[in-house]
């Protein structure tokens, strides 16, 4: 039986359907504050500052770096931290002691203790992002680290200890990965796994366009492919070439995994850095079709395309239908491909509010998120620059990392694909300018919103308690566990209907940028305090039904347990 | 009563001085604040990391400013020099300053209008600028093109397509316009008007990746999947075109002196042979070399040919000599330097160089075939021969090597295989005058008298200035 984890502050919340009840939480833990979200790094604990390493010589992996995680380690129910670092030995992929991501477990609500060597999970590769997924279902979470370099696996060996198992799992790849993914792509109950890799890079002097020293961008190397591999029970296996993947190089950065055609069968989005993105359609025999290009989902409305860097896939204009939005370039707008079923993806990014606003950032790591649990997602945008820019002021970062700092973004969602620009009310996550990278979201104190994980680039971590004001609205969270696989039904969709509104999301641990998140639907209900209906459709293709599920509550909802 | 006693005429004259005094004070300081004002009220990007030409351009058009600080042209060559750097929120600045100064001058308006939507603007803003800019030039095709596109990421296409009708109006043919309107159609969901917007456009230029990715997605919305896949596979061949044909940005993409810029600038007036306009790029990016990364032979020897060109022999070889004192064995720099010297008549120190050049780049044909005409008039023949057949090894269809290799067996008066090899360079160039001449000669000498007589009576009517007349009449005898 699959342990089941998360029971936040107030113990065995969660309530799982079907077999135990649980408790309620008071919602509106909370007062809201001047801003929506409060950094309580250093009343928690979380001390972590990432070093890239740099010594002026414009390495390109020091700004690529500093995804995070959050995940329950042990699983004792609450999350824990994981935040990537870089090391000192660029231009070489080699183990620096000094450099050390670095875990963080959560003793008690909101404090956190460094357990980085006491969890097995030292790693002085330089880092870039990392993945979380139950590879051997034994009921515990494993985690991927990214790097430049190749990749880590450290094996969860149960009560949140790690073994390095890269070696026998046969996951490591190479060359520069960036993002990575775990989706069961051929439904056989073992999650596979998707790497993105970005480019051959070797120093190389760069100028920006005042001729100053400067990073370069991705075309100034060949691209790598990305990497694919296939989950034999527990070890991978490379199937990049035979699964199609490693026929397109594309300077790979952001992945998000969903069944983005509804045919049952997870299909694989990839946002590519300066080159049209990949949407790799599932065949369902194990074997890949980049079909973006004719899904309208590889190129900007002008047919350009952009560097594409995070991304989410979430029903942002409430048609039940997944659609995907991808993070860009300073001078560049972020997009918002709107998925309109058989005619495809439709770049709605003008429409949506999300363009122009966007121009004069870098976004990375992004958010799909109900902020003020009314029944529809938000968007937070972790950015940060990756060339020379005009300073922003207040931009206070030492050396000349002021040049690169930008402020994120914080977007609320009006409803019918509109977006409203709400980042001076954003609070510790828009205040400050920095190099933003990875971003991750869960519930860490079981209030039913979501808090967020930021890591940034020669900078300190930060976890924002989300205090945004919730006007009596109600919440509810679902995850989706698989009692055979024990664990997550990562890639199952959830569509609710509550107080006459339907709502859809699908889980899935990995989107945003070089981070993971819990595979959790996190869902605002407005006013209605119960979810009539929710119907799930797991990953093998099952469709269930579970009825009148209680609000602000968790729930964990088994397969095989729902009605038809 | 007293009347106070005249003051002396110097003590009269003080107050008036002092008076004088403070009004010049005055002015001084209204002056310096004005200057001080006027100062701060020009943009001023200049960085130190920033390489030394586009520290000067910018420094050098700022201070045009502040010397003139009424003219909309110097207020506007700043502007676009910090625009061509990407400089934007200086170039709008600028811009804003020229616009005030001269505010018919469509440059300004349209520049303005092009910084503030790469800024990422308010659509309001950015589509007034753009209307204001085309209420000074209405019949400019990329200025209605580049609002379209604006238009098109504020998300109001409608608007859009209108733009593009409208440069289409004044340029049926202008691909890019086809293509916006295309694009932007599908996403108002007139599939069959996208279609014909982008056959169109793929028509006027079917080099274009980016329409060919948008005629793929058309033609999966018109539910033609296989020919969907196919234009997707063709996109994928082929590059994308952004460089928009507009002469006003393109003037202003001059002024970009960065390496990258100027390398590139340069390249291509390289490729055309436009050595006088490679000329300046060149010389620029070898200081910055010299400044940020050491001194750069290729570099010095891609400016020694341009000069070369230009017919400043003195100054190429200087810079080949630098060349070559950094790298030795820089093949290109070898490679050119002989050039010069064969050029200047020096055949003995050309076949020196190329000699050296060969022995780093023994693959090369060229270099082969050069050295084997330049031992040739030095009296080398042996050497001469080894070359040339060591070239035809690498490179035999070459009719230029041919007919050396050719005219020097004949020299060896080995006249049979130099027969051999004058007809092979005829193959491949039967109009070759100087071919015949030599072939006609070596028949001649193994006493083929009706053979020679032919190719000389060739050579003559191709080329009536060559020594044929005495051959002829002596063949026709």
């Amino acid at each position: 039986m699959a342990r089941i984890p998360w029971s936040w502050s107030c113990g065995a919340c969660w309530v799982v359907v079907g077999l135990v009840a649980g408790c309620s939480r008071e919602v509106g833990a909370h007062a809201a504050e001047a801003g929506w979200f409060t950094d309580v790094s250093t009343a928690a604990g979380l001390g972590f500052v990432h070093a890239s390493g740099a010594r002026g010589q414009h390495h390109m992996p020091e700004v690529m770096g500093g995804g995070v995680a959050l995940f329950d380690a042990e699983p004792d129910g609450d999350l824990d931290l994981y935040c990537v670092n870089g090391n000192g030995k660029l231009p070489a992929a080699e183990r620096d002691p000094a450099g050390a991501s670095a875990f963080y477990r959560q003793e008690a609500p909101w404090r956190f203790i460094e357990a980085t060597r006491e969890a097995g999970l030292a790693d002085g590769l330089y880092g870039m992002g990392a993945a979380v997924g139950d590879v051997d279902n034994d009921g515990d979470e494993d985690l991927l680290v990214t790097h430049f370099g190749p990749s880590t696996l450290f094996r969860n060996q149960g009560g949140g200890r790690f073994v390095d198992d890269t070696a026998r799992a046969g996951c490591a790849g190479g060359g520069w990965s960036s993002s990575a993914a775990f989706l069961d792509l051929e439904r056989d109950g073992f999650l596979d796994l998707f790497v993105t890799r970005y480019v051959e890079w070797q120093p190389k002097d760069c100028f920006d366009q005042a001729g100053r020293p400067d990073y370069c961008g991705p075309k100034a190397f060949p691209p790598l492919h990305d990497l694919l591999f296939r989950n034999d029970g527990g070890s991978f296996q490379d199937v990049s070439r035979a699964a199609g993947v490693a026929a397109l190089a594309a300077a790979g950065l952001g992945v998000v995994c969903a069944d983005l055609d509804q045919d049952g069968w997870q299909d694989v989005y990839v946002a590519n850095d300066a080159y049209a993105n990949h949407l790799w359609h599932n065949r369902g025999d194990g074997t890949l079709a980049e079909e973006a290009l004719q899904r309208g989902a590889a190129l900007n409305l002008s047919g350009q395309p952009q560097a594409g860097m995070g991304v989410v896939a979430a029903d942002l204009d409430g048609d039940l239908a997944v659609d995907l939005f991808v993070t860009h370039l300073r001078e560049e707008t972020n997009a918002f491909y709107r998925n309109r079923g058989a005619q495809g993806f439709l770049d709605a990014t003008g429409a949506s509010g999300l363009g122009p606003a966007s121009m004069p950032w870098t976004g990375f790591g992004v958010a799909a998120l109900d902020l003020e649990l009314d029944g529809d997602l938000d968007l937070a945008i972790a950015n940060g620059a990756v060339f020379h820019r005009p300073r922003v002021p207040g931009a206070e970062l030492p050396g000349p990392w002021a040049d690169y700092a930008e402020t994120s973004l914080l977007f609320r969602n009006e409803g019918g694909g509109r977006f409203a620009d709400a980042s001076a009310r954003g609070g510790a996550l828009t205040a400050r300018p920095a190099l933003a990278r990875g971003l991750a979201a869960g519930d860490v104190d079981g209030d039913g919103d979501l808090d967020l994980l930021v890591g940034r680039i020669e900078d300190r971590a930060s976890l924002l308690r989300n205090d945004a004001p919730r006007d009596g609205h109600h919440w509810i969270a679902l995850r989706c566990v698989h009692p055979a696989w024990r664990r997550d039904a990562l890639g199952a969709r959830v569509e609710i209907s509550a107080g006459g509104k339907r709502q859809v999301q699908v889980l899935a641990s990995s989107w945003s940028y070089a981070s993971s998140s819990p595979p959790v639907a996190s869902f605002g209900l407005g006013a209605a305090a119960e979810v009539e209906e929710c119907l799930v459709t797991w990953p093998d293709g099952r469709r269930e039904r579970f009825l009148a599920l209680e609000a602000d509550r968790a729930h964990v909802l088994l397969h095989g347990t729902g009605g038809e | 009563m007293s009347v106070p006693a005249p003051l002396p005429a110097r003590r009269r004259w003080l107050p008036l001085g002092l008076a004088g005094l403070a009004l010049a004070v005055g002015l001084l300081a209204w002056w310096r604040g004005s200057a001080t004002s006027l100062a701060a009220a020009v943009p001023d990007p200049v960085t130190p990391e920033m390489a030394a030409p586009v520290r000067r351009a910018l420094a050098s058009a700022r201070e045009a400013v502040l010397a003139a600080p009424d003219s909309g042209s110097a207020w506007g060559a700043l502007a676009e020099v910090c625009d061509a750097h990407h400089l934007y929120p200086e170039a709008e600045q600028a811009y804003r300053g020229a616009a005030a100064r001269e505010p018919g001058e469509f440059r300004w308006a349209y520049g303005l209008a092009v910084v503030r939507d790469f800024q990422g603007a308010a659509a309001e803003e950015v589509s007034g600028l753009f209307d204001a800019a085309l209420g000074l030039a209405p019949r400019y095709p990329p200025a209605r093109l580049r609002l379209g596109d604006a238009l098109v990421r504020q998300g109001r296409l409608a608007e859009a397509c209108a733009a593009y009708e409208q440069a289409l109006a004044l340029d049926p043919e202008f691909a890019l316009a086809h293509r916006g309107l295309g694009q932007t159609r599908l996403a108002l969901d007139d599939v069959p008007g996208a279609l014909a917007a982008l056959e169109r456009a793929r028509e006027l230029d079917p080099t274009d990746g980016v329409t060919a990715s948008s005629l793929a997605q058309a033609l999966q919305r018109a539910g033609e999947p296989e020919r969907a896949g196919e234009a997707a596979a063709r996109a994928r061949e082929l590059e994308p075109v952004f460089a928009v044909p507009d002469p006003v940005r393109f003037a202003l993409e001059a002024r970009n002196v960065t390496p990258l810029a100027c390398d590139r600038r340069a390249r291509e007036h390289e490729a055309r042979g436009e050595w006088s306009a490679a000329r300046p790029d060149l010389e620029r990016l070898l200081e910055m070399s010299v400044e940020m990364q050491g001194d750069d032979p290729a570099l010095r020897t891609r400016l020694a040919r341009a000069l070369v060109a230009l017919g400043e022999h003195e100054r190429a070889a200087a810079e080949l000599a630098r060349a070559l004192e950094l790298a030795p064995d820089h093949v290109a720099a070898l490679t050119e330097a002989a050039g010069l010297a064969q050029a200047r008549g020096d055949l003995a120190r050309a076949a020196e160089l190329y000699r050296r050049a060969t022995v780093r780049a023994p693959e090369s044909a060229l270099l082969w075939k050069r050295l084997g005409a330049c031992l040739g008039p030095l009296g080398d023949l042996p050497g001469a021969l080894a070359a040339f057949e060591r070239a035809a090894g690498l490179a035999p269809a070459d009719a230029e090597l041919l007919h050396n290799w050719g005219t020097a067996l004949a020299r060896a008066e080995r006249h049979a295989e130099a027969c051999e090899r004058l007809r092979g360079a005829l193959a491949l160039e039967p109009d070759s005058a100087g071919a015949h001449l030599s072939l006609g000669a070596s028949l001649a000498l193994l006493g083929r008298r009706a053979e020679a007589l032919q190719h000389y009576e060739r050579a003559a009517a191709l080329d009536p200035t060559l020594p044929t007349a005495e051959a002829l009449a002596e063949l026709r005898r």
